[in-house]
């Protein structure tokens, strides 16, 4: 019998596993998580198969349809050099997540080490955390866009400028859970049983303060999709053949009057992806919530 | 020679409000198989000298100033950390209070056991798992080869602290200081812990250093029994002596305050007054203030422990004669 049970466990496969798992199983029932998460999917499946979404390619000129308004033809019309408007926004999505998901890598590292340094080690927190607040003493999208005028216009240096930007908020949020983190007991017990400060780190204070980080950084990657906007529009961004968001934005500003839609829909993709970012750290938030844990547990 | 001999030790920790002493001068030794009891109230300074022998003082803000403490013959302070390490978990280990904080709740059972076991041994990954089942076997942990899949929060109290043991246990060490370890369980859970804990340290023929505020658990589980008051030891004897001949007035103290079936009364007799604030030591004797024993002589000086008996030593000065002892102060 007992060691039935035994194989049983065993033998439970990760699939199984993972239905039980607590956090997603709360996921499940979030509602505006799942709303967050279909908005986020469809961006992401834009941006993944666009060669096979979009009509035509994003940088085709067709002069006869210039301006066109948006009909069965071009779903979202076409811009002053007659580009499908629908093909530049589905690849536009492309690099906009690029963008975004290189920054959220960048501060997610960044962020971590100094963070994790500055919580951990008490003489390094004083030094690192007041250069970390002198860097957020600046409004972060001026910050954001003096970093990318002076190292110039490009995709790189968009994701540099973004990632300097965003790095300390990160950094603040780990340090305060490594702080928590630190001083649990079993820190404590790993260390009496001998474990390096190394160890301690990576396998027992790092994976218990991941939650809030991984909260932040859907957050963060809502704020770097916009932010990639706000300095494409102020042509410090990705320059231009290549379609962003942003940049598709700032060329139809000039003809906003006449042709509304050229702005209307990179605007209405970026709202939905910061949006559904935004509901997604919201759920995923919740479902981290270790009070919420216990009220289930 | 004794496996742990502690002479001296003053550990101390430094804040904005000033520097404090959380343990002075304390001395004591240890026998390869000895289990021994620290017992005091929260602040007495029995976690500190715990963790000062494991080298576990976070510094800042603490420091050890003076003592030594001696293993197995091999001084311990003046090992490197790299050293220190090897130690730790090996030869001595250490479980803790609080079994709901003292396992990671992200890894399972299984990875904390191994990953002690690994650290310290060359040993194959299948090799270490055999071993942490055999060890949650010896725990008491029904169906053990299952719970080693299972995560913290899917155990029970006294099942956490039983995998604690485990885990201290797990690389065979010569010493375990053992911090309260039945504080946070049920009373019933309390008695099964500390009878295994005494099994295991007859099998395994290792030395405990069982810290508690619970004189009842030092009556049936310790050989010898060390009592410390605001960072001092009072008094150090046999079990038998501390229970039958209490000789400092603080330990006499104690066993008053815990209610006994063969008395009918209708109130305890508690200690008046609180531990001092370490930043405020009275003068002299520690206890004096909450004394009722005390004289004008016990603000003059520190009591040396005295002898009382085999074996048997406490310090107040009202066991000596009280105009040598002026003499003394006034020297």
């Amino acid at each position: 019998m007992a060691t039935e049970a035994v194989a049983v466990a065993r033998d439970e496969g990760w699939l199984a596993r993972l239905r039980r798992n607590r956090v997603l199983r709360r996921l499940r029932q979030h509602k505006l998580f799942l709303t967050g998460f279909a908005l986020f999917a469809v961006v992401l499946v834009m941006a993944v198969f666009a060669p096979l979404i979009a009509p035509l390619p994003p940088d085709e000129i067709q002069f006869r349809h210039r301006f066109e308004p948006p009909s069965l033809a071009f779903p979202m019309g076409t811009d002053n050099f007659g580009r499908d408007l629908l093909s530049r926004v589905v690849y536009g999505a492309r690099l906009s997540l690029e963008i975004g998901f290189t920054v959220v890598l960048l501060t997610g590292i960044f962020g971590t080490a100094i963070g994790a340094a500055a919580g951990y080690y008490r003489k390094l927190d004083n030094p690192l955390m007041r250069v970390m607040d002198a860097l957020m003493a600046f409004p972060a999208i001026l910050l954001a866009v003096a970093i990318a005028a002076a190292l110039g216009a490009s995709a790189v240096n968009a994701v540099i400028a973004l990632a300097a930007v965003y790095t300390p908020r990160t950094a603040r949020i780990v340090r305060a859970s490594v702080l928590v983190v630190r001083e649990m007991e079993y820190v404590q017990a790993a260390r009496a049983c001998g474990a390096t400060n190394w160890r301690i780190m990576r396998r027992h204070i790092l994976p218990n303060s991941m939650a809030p980080l991984i909260v932040q950084l859907t957050f963060i990657f809502a704020y770097a999709v916009l932010a990639e906007a706000i300095l494409s529009f102020l042509g410090v961004g990705p320059e231009p053949p290549t379609p962003t968001w942003g940049n598709i934005v700032a060329e139809g500003r000039q003809y906003i009057r006449e042709a509304p839609w050229i702005t209307l829909f990179p605007g209405l993709a970026i709202a939905m992806t910061v949006l559904g970012l935004n509901l997604l750290g919201d759920g995923l938030r919740d479902a981290l919530d270790p009070r919420m844990r216990v009220q289930q547990g | 020679m004794p496996l742990l001999a502690v002479r001296n030790l003053r550990t101390e920790f430094s804040g904005d409000d000033g520097t404090f002493a959380a343990v002075e001068d304390v001395s004591f030794d240890l026998e390869a198989g000895e289990v021994i009891g620290i017992v005091g109230e929260s602040g007495s300074g029995k976690s500190v000298t715990a963790l000062s022998i494991l080298g576990l003082i976070p510094d800042p803000p603490g420091r050890i100033t003076k003592g030594s403490i001696t293993f197995d013959g091999q001084d311990l302070l003046g090992l490197s950390e790299r050293r220190m390490r090897r130690i730790r978990g090996a030869d001595i280990a250490m479980i803790f209070q609080e079994p709901m904080t003292s396992l990671n709740p992200v890894f399972t059972i299984g990875d904390q056991i191994t990953e002690t076991i690994r650290f310290h041994e060359r040993i194959g990954r299948r090799a270490a798992r055999d071993r942490a089942i055999e060890m949650l076997d010896r725990v008491g942990i029904a169906l053990p080869a299952q719970r080693l899949d299972e995560y913290p929060h899917q155990l029970s109290g006294g099942m956490r602290q039983r995998a604690m043991i485990a885990i201290a246990l797990s690389c065979n060490p010569r010493l375990l200081l053992a911090d309260e370890p039945t504080t946070a369980l049920d009373v019933t859970i309390q008695a099964q812990i500390l009878d295994l804990l005494r099994e295991l340290q007859e099998e395994l023929r290792m030395a405990v250093v069982l810290i508690t505020h619970d004189l009842g658990v030092v009556a049936q589980h310790v050989d010898r029994v060390m009592v410390m008051y605001a960072g001092r030891v009072v008094e150090e004897a046999s079990v038998m002596d501390a229970f039958a001949r209490p000789s400092h007035p603080y330990t006499q103290g104690l066993l008053r305050s815990i209610p006994s079936l063969d008395e009918e009364r209708e109130r305890l007799d508690a200690i008046p007054g609180m531990v001092p604030s370490p930043f405020a030591l009275p003068p002299g004797c520690r206890f004096a203030p909450r004394c009722i024993h005390a004289r004008d002589a016990c603000a003059a000086m520190h009591p040396p422990l005295i002898e009382v008996g085999e074996a048997h030593r406490a310090a107040c000065i009202g066991l000596v004669d009280y105009d040598l002892a002026r003499l003394a102060a006034t020297a």
